[in-house]
């Protein structure tokens, strides 16, 4: 069923505008805004993005359990789709996630905080645990992709021990937004602590729905080219 | 199976074609029985009867000027029935945050019925936890010997217990603190005073 879906001729203004989170989905399709009255269509091929791969995104991002049929699944182009997560690996660590952490530290900064030590040390090793997935990814995976997509044969490697080994970065955030909704003290009020935390909520949907991407579409793919 | 036993449903959706079709669909599988049939919320509250319901299925659409967390405060004389949203297509992830779960109408009965009892199964068992949420002494201390960074071998060893105890514990307190991640319990500790930064030097 593809009712109420994001569909190509469809003004690209109107997804944000349905969606304003599909502006974290812009950075890794390279994309500013500048959208006028142009169709989606329109936007991808000027921008030299694939079409299909763009609406599965921005329609992941935006409905709840949606999941793309295997015809929308076969015109995902895979080096396509390898690009945005890079991409996007890129924003996250470049953009994203140190924002989130200086919000934090903001919150040690302005004295309320008497562990802030303890909750420098949890942000940094997140950091490092977050660069260790991605480069994982990077470095190991996409290669292989490639490497599959080139024709090569592989014999050491397959896309079932990505699976298994794909590490949850979800546990740590959801801790860290556990903590920081039921512990901080009374001196760290609502106008100080609030913005730390919706980017703190934005940034975990986002890397959920990058996840799912990874886990649904990614790996769904491989596994075809595989066989 | 006599009425008693069944799940009480109630559809309040605008299209006749959509409210009848569902309450037949529903109806085939002996768990659940159909009570009320209403075309919108108006007619919920007005219309007199035995409104005892388990289940409330609603279109969201004739909701819209809520928000969406106020879904539930829509049935006050219902707090433990589930909500579950009527959807033609898909909607935007804020419209269905109020709602327990989903009923598609592409959905066959089969999957209708899987989904509803899915969502009873899901809601009993969350709802059995609310009443546990404090830590026990003995959560405390172990907590404090995981923020600290020790192995379950070595908590087993310093508390004389074993180490299936240990997992057992840690089980229960990330159950009772919603925290999972050894760093997060770390943090859950000082935040609450039971270990300080220096002891973690």
């Amino acid at each position: 069923m593809n009712h109420g879906l994001f569909y190509e001729k469809m003004k690209a203004a109107d997804l944000v505008l349905t969606n304003y989170r599909l502006l974290f989905v812009f950075p890794g399709f390279g994309l500013n805004l500048d959208l006028g009255e142009s169709t989606v269509k329109q936007i991808c091929e000027k921008k030299g993005i694939s079409t299909s791969l763009f609406l599965l995104v921005c329609n992941l991002y935006t409905f709840d359990g949606y999941s793309p049929d295997t015809n929308t699944l076969s015109q995902i182009p895979l080096t396509d789709l390898m690009r945005y997560l890079k991409n996007s690996h890129k924003d996250f660590l470049e953009n994203r996630l140190p924002k989130v952490i200086d919000r934090i530290l903001n919150l040690i900064d302005c004295g309320c905080l008497k562990n802030g030590e303890i909750l420098v040390k949890f942000c940094e090793k997140y950091k490092q645990e977050v660069i260790a997935h991605f480069g994982y990814e990077e470095q190991v995976v996409f290669p292989y992709i490639r490497s599959l997509l080139d024709g090569e044969k592989t014999t050491n490697y397959n896309i079932k021990e990505y699976e298994r080994n794909h590490s949850d970065l979800d546990d740590a955030l959801n801790d860290l937004k556990n903590i920081l909704i039921k512990y901080l003290p009374p001196e760290c009020t609502i106008e100080k602590c609030r913005d730390a935390l919706i980017d703190l909520f934005l940034f975990e949907f986002d890397l959920s729905k990058h996840t799912s991407l990874e886990e649904q579409i990614l790996i769904a793919l491989v596994e075809r080219i595989e066989k | 199976m006599s009425n008693l036993n069944k799940n009480r449903i109630a559809i309040i959706e605008p299209s006749p074609v959509i409210r009848i079709g569902i309450k037949k669909i529903l109806e085939e599988n002996a768990r659940f029985t159909v009570t009320g049939i209403y075309s919108d919320l108006q007619s919920f509250h007005d219309i007199k009867g035995d409104k005892n319901f388990d289940i409330i299925l609603l279109n969201p659409a004739i909701v819209n000027c809520y928000r969406p967390f106020a879904v539930r405060n829509l049935f006050p004389g219902h707090p433990d029935a589930i909500i579950a949203a009527i959807l033609y297509g898909y909607v935007d992830n804020e419209t269905l945050t109020g709602f327990d779960g989903v009923l598609s109408i592409y959905d066959d009965s089969e999957k209708m019925m899987k989904k509803l009892q899915q969502i009873t199964k899901t809601l009993v068992s969350s709802r059995d936890r609310v009443n546990d949420i404090d830590l026990s002494n003995r959560e405390k201390e172990i907590l404090i010997s995981i923020a600290k960074g020790l192995t379950n071998k070595e908590i087993a060893d310093k508390h004389f217990i074993s180490i299936h105890t240990v997992v057992s514990h840690r089980k229960n307190i990330s159950r009772k603190t919603g925290i999972k991640t050894v760093a997060g319990l770390t943090l859950y500790a000082t935040f609450n005073n039971l270990i300080s930064q220096e002891d973690l030097q």
